[in-house]
């Protein structure tokens, strides 16, 4: 009968009601939308970033103080039998040497200072450049050079079109050589683009006279949670002549980041929380005022003041019931539309490695909490109304006007 | 003949402000089983404040309330609301009917209250229907009704829990006086047959002549008290 009663009332102070139930609505909605896009940058961070970075990096001692992550004082020698033994440690899927350098790009008249990576064409890394390649192959050859769509409209190069890359080889000596542009490329995040180009692994021996050498060891984990302990256990191994970093201390900064917004996440519901749980008081509480004598007669007749509080609050949840649902009906479609087609968000986020375009991600987890937590903000609100409900005495409820 | 309710010594003052009222002032009667009395006097004698306390729907500035006996008015706010609900019904002057629900759910609902089962309770509201004349009416809600039909549901809802004292204050005052007295007929037809203790009070001669028993207040104060003979 209560939720009969409180169903009636819903219908027959439909106004008030759907103002509740609109606000419920809008706050659930904004609570998913964000979460959505919170979901979709960390999901974005570690699917994407990650795998740029790998799990694990191994450098020689110093490169971690060194102010040029690019110098070529760093590199290693010989470590053919070191990536063989990491490769059969378990947990790990895969383990590749990288060679990082400094360059600049030339064509004709222009030039481009650049970062090159040395890497194998089977590389499971750099995934921006080898699953966006728009004009031929990813590193066919050790004459050919990858570059971006942008580098190329900066150089005026084209498919096919030779450019030189200058460097300073391991030698501290300039040096230069041609390579035919093999294949172009072009991510959703300029800075990347603008910023990289991938020649092979061999190439960039050739080029930096460092034949045997590599600047960086890449580790993919098959679960991520391992990376820690493994990184760990490895810099035991090779002693302290190796720098052994974990993901977490590749991208510090961006993991303190992304736990910072964790923390915008919850402020950010906390505050839609509180504005709507305030209106919603308000507006429950202008139901309720409509009901005072309705409430005396009903504790006149024996109604007792916990089962009328009960009554208000029931009428709150009923109406965070269908707000939140509502909420999250409507957040759901935009969410999986913004998971497939991206937000553009301008190069805001580029520095953070996340492109111009940000893809939400749809988690049921985030969904199922703005889901509670939007019939939550319906109980709390309705709580006041039916304290100050059940709290007036018999006597001035009937009288009340 | 057993007495169902008694005041000792009840006083009930109002503070408005700085002034207090005596609604009524060191008030000592009982009344007993059975009863169809009318409490009548001018307004603002403390009719309604002497059913309040009746009813236990206010308490007392001073004094105590027994019901069969046994002291009410020390009893706590759920113990009281239990109290109503099992021995008490209650008829208001402006019917007081719950709007979104129906006749029978309206009558209905003390039962649900006291988690009657719902065959007796469909036995118990069907009687009172007919008892009232509202078969016709059951799936009508309260505006679609007349007043003297919304005083006819208020009466078979202060019944429908069989209670053993029935209060009433001012049940025919938003009525005409033909449907006023159609009303007190069914009260006194229930009171007879039911055998149901009724108190109601009014200010109208000619309800006042449907009352067994008299009391008359003035100023917060019994000023006499008098059986009516049959006439």
């Amino acid at each position: 009968m209560f939720i009969k009663i409180s169903l009636f009332n819903i219908w027959k102070y439909r106004k008030r009601t759907l103002l509740v139930v609109f606000i419920i609505l809008v706050s659930v909605f904004f609570m998913c939308l964000f979460s959505g896009m919170f979901d979709g940058m960390a999901k974005g961070f570690y699917d994407n970033m990650l795998l740029e970075s790998g799990h694990i990096q191994i450098h020689q001692k110093g490169y971690k103080d060194s102010v040029d992550s690019l110098s070529l004082d760093f590199l290693m020698d010989n470590v053919d039998t070191m990536i063989n033994d990491t490769s059969q440690i378990s947990g790990i899927i895969h383990v590749e040497k990288t060679i990082n350098f400094g360059a600049i790009l030339l064509k004709d008249d222009k030039n481009l200072t650049i970062s090159g990576h040395g890497i194998h064409q089977d590389t499971p890394f750099y995934d921006n450049a080898k699953k966006n390649i728009i004009e031929g192959d990813f590193i066919e050859n050790n004459q050919t050079i990858v570059v971006s769509s942008e580098v190329c409209d900066l150089l005026d190069a084209k498919l096919g079109d030779y450019i030189f890359v200058m460097v300073q080889d391991k030698n501290h000596s300039a040096w230069f050589q041609d390579y035919k542009i093999g294949g172009i490329f072009k991510s959703q995040s300029s800075q990347f683009d603008t910023w990289n180009f991938f020649i092979s692994h061999q190439a960039a021996e050739e080029l930096l006279d460092a034949s045997g050498y590599t600047s960086e060891i890449k580790i993919l984990m098959k679960d991520i949670k391992e990376a820690i302990a493994i990184a760990k256990e490895l810099q035991i191994k090779l002693g302290p002549m190796f720098e052994v970093e974990d993901w977490k201390q590749i991208h510090g900064s961006l993991v303190i980041f992304i736990k910072l917004f964790d923390l915008y996440v919850i402020f950010f519901n906390l505050l839609v929380i509180i504005v709507s749980a305030s209106v919603i008081t308000n507006a429950i509480l202008m139901i309720q005022f409509d009901k005072v004598r309705e409430f005396g007669t009903l504790r006149a007749i024996g109604l007792k003041k916990r089962q009328l509080f009960g009554l208000v609050v029931t009428e709150g949840i009923i109406e965070g019931l269908v707000g939140a649902s509502l909420g999250v009906m409507l957040a759901v479609p935009l969410i999986l539309y913004f998971q497939t087609n991206g937000l553009n968000i301008g190069e805001m986020m580029e520095s953070f490695g996340l492109g111009s375009s940000l893809n939400f991600s749809l988690e049921w987890d985030s969904m199922m909490v703005n889901f509670i937590s939007g019939i939550l903000v319906a109980f709390g609100g309705s709580l006041y109304a039916a304290r100050v409900s059940s709290k007036r005495s018999i006597i001035n409820s009937l009288h009340f006007v | 003949m057993d007495e169902i309710i008694r005041f000792k010594n009840i006083s009930k003052d109002y503070h408005l402000g700085k002034s207090v009222i005596h609604a009524l002032k060191d008030i000592d009667f009982a009344i007993p089983q059975g009863s169809f009395l009318s409490i009548v006097g001018p307004s603002g004698c403390g009719k309604t404040t002497m059913l309040n306390l009746l009813g236990l729907i206010d308490k007392p500035s001073q004094g105590e309330i027994y019901f069969k006996g046994r002291e009410i008015s020390n009893l706590s706010d759920n113990q009281q609301s239990e109290l109503r609900l099992a021995s008490f019904g209650f008829i208001f002057q402006s019917f007081n009917l719950i709007p979104v629900l129906n006749i029978v759910d309206n009558i209905e609902f003390p039962l649900i209250l006291a988690k009657t089962s719902k065959a007796e309770r469909k036995k118990r509201v069907m009687r009172l229907v007919d008892i009232v004349g509202l078969r016709d009416f059951i799936d009508h809600k309260p505006d679609e009704l007349s007043g003297g039909q919304r005083q006819r549901v208020a009466i078979a809802r202060a019944l429908v829990n069989e209670p053993s004292l029935v209060i009433a204050d001012e049940p025919t005052a938003n009525l005409d006086s033909i449907t006023g007295e159609s009303i007190l007929e069914v009260m006194e037809q229930l009171n007879k047959e039911e055998k149901v203790t009724i108190i109601f009070s009014t200010h109208n001669l000619q309800v006042m002549k449907y009352a067994k028993e008299i009391i008359h207040l003035k100023d917060g104060v019994i000023e006499s008290r008098k059986k009516v003979s049959a006439p």
